[in-house]
């Protein structure tokens, strides 16, 4: 578990996001837009669990 | 260290930012966060601590001085309590695992799964596994959640007579409509799950949120050689209990207004949740994970597949995640204060 060693740990065998993926995380404008997609992914799901509260 | 009371938030404040200034003197520091029990949940609580705590620590500039293990009772990252989740990404339908381990990886975070802390003392926590390992973590800081129950309520008939037993749970938690036969995990159905919260014993006993008993977990029970449950529980603070806390009012108000039995619905196996997990609290440069899931429970005779609705289920990582943390964060508390047209924000 020591951060300098060379020994494989976990992490040596998992998925990473290349430097693209990393920047669009915080690119304001892809962000942007990103924000309202996922604003409207949220209420289909808020809406659709609503529903479920009939008899 | 929790920062689950005021109290609790700025003695864990006070602690960081004095472990950091011993780490900008050069000092290293070994933190370790994650579940203190076998049978705890949520465990996105613990991982939004421990993204968050690598956050600061970089934005302090120590971070090359801090080793971070993030330790967990799930079989496997990603885990959450609700047996993972499948998302598409890439031209695959990709488990949750696969997000968070690279997570974890892409900011050098350890992490040790199927663990059962047995004892801590100051400085060392001692680990138990599911694979029946056995083995101390000494650390600096530390945060571990604690296993969750009932508040241990004692129940009485008229006659004086103990009748929690069959009010409560043996773990604290109220029983209510729910079948709690107990059946391996392939007989497990999203109909076991509870709809009106109702206790079976009286019907003017209601259990909303995280006071009714789960009929079994949603991940699947393990358990190592010695009989120890290494296993998350099923989590269902959040979205979840608000809406069911929403239905349970609204039957309660029918049944005072004459109606004979609940007439609000809410199974956890029939509504979905939406979860933003911080990963670092920062307007320009921070992220969340948002998710969605549809429906809570899995329900395999629906969804035979992966259990859930995969258009419904998804899951992305960005500023745009913190962005909708901080909406919600003052619609909520506009909700609470009940300004005008509170009611109108959906739980």
């Amino acid at each position: 578990m020591n951060l300098s060693s060379k020994e494989p740990t976990n992490w040596s065998y998992a998925t990473k996001p290349t430097r693209w993926t990393v920047f669009f995380r915080t690119f304001p404008p892809w962000q942007a837009w990103r924000f309202v997609r996922l604003n409207m992914k949220m209420i289909r799901i808020i809406g659709l669990s609503h529903k479920g509260q009939e008899k | 260290m929790s920062v689950c009371t005021t109290d609790h938030a700025e003695e864990t404040s006070r602690v960081f930012l004095e472990t950091i200034e011993m780490m900008k003197r050069g000092e290293k520091k070994r933190f370790l966060i994650g579940v203190g029990h076998g049978s705890c949940t949520c465990e996105g609580a613990a991982f939004e601590y421990v993204v968050n705590l690598e956050f600061e620590l970089r934005a302090h500039g120590v971070r090359d001085r801090a080793e971070i293990t993030f330790i967990t009772n799930e079989f496997e990252l990603g885990d959450f309590g609700v047996d993972g989740m499948h998302i598409r990404r890439g031209g695959y339908v990709t488990p949750s695992r696969i997000f968070a381990e690279s997570l974890f990886a892409e900011r050098g975070i350890d992490w040790i799964t199927k663990a059962h802390v047995r004892a801590v003392e100051p400085g060392l926590a001692h680990v138990e596994t599911l694979d029946g390992g056995l083995f101390d973590l000494p650390f600096d800081m530390s945060m571990l959640l604690p296993p969750f129950s009932g508040v241990g309520l004692k129940a009485f008939n008229r006659k004086g007579e103990e009748i929690t037993g069959s009010v409560f749970a043996p773990n604290g938690f109220m029983k209510v409509d729910a079948d709690y036969t107990k059946k391996p995990w392939e007989e497990w159905r999203a109909r076991d799950w509870p709809r009106h919260y109702q206790s079976p014993a009286y019907a003017n006993l209601f259990a909303a949120g995280i006071a009714f008993a789960p009929p079994h977990p949603v991940s699947r029970l393990r358990t190592n050689a010695e009989g120890l449950m290494v296993s998350p529980a099923p989590p269902r603070t959040g979205m979840p209990s608000a809406i069911i806390g929403r239905a349970v009012a609204r039957s309660i108000a029918d049944m005072l207004s004459g109606s004979d039995k609940p007439t609000r619905a809410a199974s956890m196996a029939e509504m979905g949740a939406a979860c933003v997990a911080s990963a670092g609290s920062n307007p320009f440069t921070g992220t969340a994970a948002s998710l969605t899931m549809f429906p809570i429970v899995p329900d395999y005779e629906r969804y035979p597949e992966y259990g859930r609705d995969i258009d419904y289920t998804f899951g992305e990582i960005g500023l745009a995640g913190h962005w909708i943390k901080i909406l919600l964060h003052h619609m909520f508390l506009y909700k609470a204060s009940l300004r005008p047209g509170w009611s109108l924000i959906p739980e």
